[in-house]
């Protein structure tokens, strides 16, 4: 961001936010607490964090967020928060946490969550933005197009069947 | 977490990668898309990369400006 300071909101506009990322949040299923930040951060608008329990867990949004989802040509709030479903499912739905938990790298984790998001989000733009974004992350770890297609079809298969 | 990288670096990325097996890559998708439906395979993601890449950067709607014209008197 060029500025070290996200344009002033009254509290009535930061409200607004917050009860927008609760809306989206609550109907992917986030489970926890959900903030809004009025703040640039270097996470891309949006993270996830876990608790002891799921009801710990923490998904932050920042004002990086919104101004991603003004921008047509990135990805949309929901998108953005289906992704940090998508890591609160890896670490907290009882049968694909079994599957992945200690297994998985950072970055492994990251394509999962995004392919997770994808599966969650119901707008088709939302959907194929974040397959993309997996497809995309994991060519960018050196797995060929035909491989990493063939895989994350085989995992969006077996997400499906788990969820 | 999301990551900074915007969508449209994400795209010009993949393209690339795409390009690289020598065709372009939506006819690249394409083929492979063809192969998987005779195969019986499912074709979700790589018509999810299809559409992303046919779409494109948005156009951007042209700014009107506001106001009163001044005139040259």
């Amino acid at each position: 961001m060029a500025t070290s300071l996200p344009p002033p909101l009254t509290a009535a506009q930061r409200r607004a936010r917050l009860k927008r990322v609760e809306k989206i949040a609550r109907d992917l299923g986030f489970v926890g607490h959900v903030e809004y930040r009025h703040i640039w951060s270097k996470t891309g608008g949006a993270q996830f964090g876990r608790g002891q329990t799921e009801a710990d867990d923490l998904l932050v949004v920042d004002a990086g967020a919104f101004v991603r989802d003004a921008n047509p040509d990135d990805f949309s709030l929901t998108a953005m928060i289906a992704h940090e479903r998508g890591h609160q499912l890896l670490v907290r739905h009882p049968r694909i946490a079994k599957q992945v938990e200690g297994r998985i790298s950072e970055a492994s984790e990251e394509i999962l969550a995004s392919l997770l998001g994808a599966i969650l989000c119901e707008n088709t733009v939302d959907i194929e933005n974040l397959t993309f974004k997996a497809v995309a992350e994991l060519t960018d770890h050196g797995e060929s197009p035909d491989a990493a297609f063939m895989k994350l079809e085989n995992l969006k298969n077996l997400f499906e069947v788990l969820l | 977490m999301m990551g900074n990288k915007k969508l449209s670096t994400i795209r010009k990325e993949l393209e690339a990668v795409l390009a690289a097996t020598g065709d372009e890559p939506v006819r690249w998708l394409e083929k492979r898309i063809a192969a998987a439906k005779r195969k019986g395979e499912g074709t979700e993601v790589l018509e999810s990369v299809k559409h992303v890449l046919e779409r494109g950067a948005p156009t951007k709607l042209k700014k009107h400006r506001v106001g009163v014209k001044k005139s040259r008197a």
